[in-house]
């Protein structure tokens, strides 16, 4: 699921990750992440920007996804000098930095599953 | 910033037909969206009218835009269809409501058509196929 308020980034990477093969589901708030939760369907990857429309930000989304479906990876994407440091607490990866191409992003969600798939091995 | 845009134009030769969904709840945009998808549209999502100008903006082809009359944001769906109606004339406006009350007020004219909510996902299919074969 694509988490991001600036529709031109959100319609590239969506785009770009469907073209990939990935189901991708497009919100621009936290709470949209909760009501795909709720209805059941299944989500293995988020990707938030740290600025999202709403009450909660990317770090706070992180935090509660993390607490509540630790078999969700979330990635994080700012434009935001700073939030790398803050970021790097939540995520061991750190953010995926703006303006950045959406086969970072791939490549990212590539090594978080194939990290998965190794763990779940163990 | 630059890379994106290249990614956008990379679907220059794709032969799907683009519907720009403008709609500020989630999940209404999610269902309509997927659906569309399935049935072999590209779809953009949109969650406000300003975003839909954006998108517009940025040269992305749209073969038709299925948008909401009640927006979040100043820009109402009337607003949208008469800023496509002055800057992109060729480009048909399909708009919907649960209002009963704004169901009158849509002026349809032969690039502009009404659909009341709650639309069957099968309807909006025909409508936009029906809309953009007539273009």
């Amino acid at each position: 699921m694509v988490v991001e308020p600036d529709v031109l980034v959100r319609m590239t990477v969506a785009e770009y990750l469907r073209d990939c093969g990935y189901t991708v589901i497009e919100g621009v708030a936290a709470g949209d992440v909760w009501k795909v939760l709720d209805s059941g369907k299944p989500l293995d990857v988020v990707l938030a920007d740290v600025k999202l429309n709403g009450d909660l930000d990317g770090f706070s989304l992180s935090r509660r996804i993390r607490q509540t479906h630790a078999n969700i990876d979330v990635i994080l994407t700012s434009g935001i000098s700073g939030a790398a440091n803050k970021s790097q607490q939540l995520c061991e990866d750190g953010p995926i930095r703006k303006p950045y191409h959406p086969k970072d992003v791939e490549a990212r969600i590539k090594s978080l599953m194939e990290r998965r798939r190794s763990s779940d091995k163990s | 910033m630059e890379e994106l845009v290249a990614t956008r134009q990379d679907h220059a030769e794709d032969p799907r037909k683009v519907v720009l969904i403008v709609e500020d709840d989630f999940q209404v945009r999610w269902l309509a969206s997927e659906y569309l998808r399935t049935v072999g549209f590209r779809v953009i999502e949109a969650a406000t009218a300003d975003e839909a100008i954006a998108v517009l903006s940025s040269r992305t082809k749209v073969h038709i835009i299925f948008s909401d009359i009640n927006l979040a944001g100043e820009v109402s769906g009337h607003d949208l269809a008469r800023w496509m109606a002055k800057n992109y004339p060729k480009v048909p406006v399909l708009l919907t409501s649960g209002n009963e009350k704004e169901w009158a007020s849509v002026e349809t004219r032969p690039m502009r058509a009404f659909l009341p909510k709650p639309y069957a996902l099968a309807e909006i299919q025909r409508r936009v196929q029906e809309m953009i074969a007539r273009n």
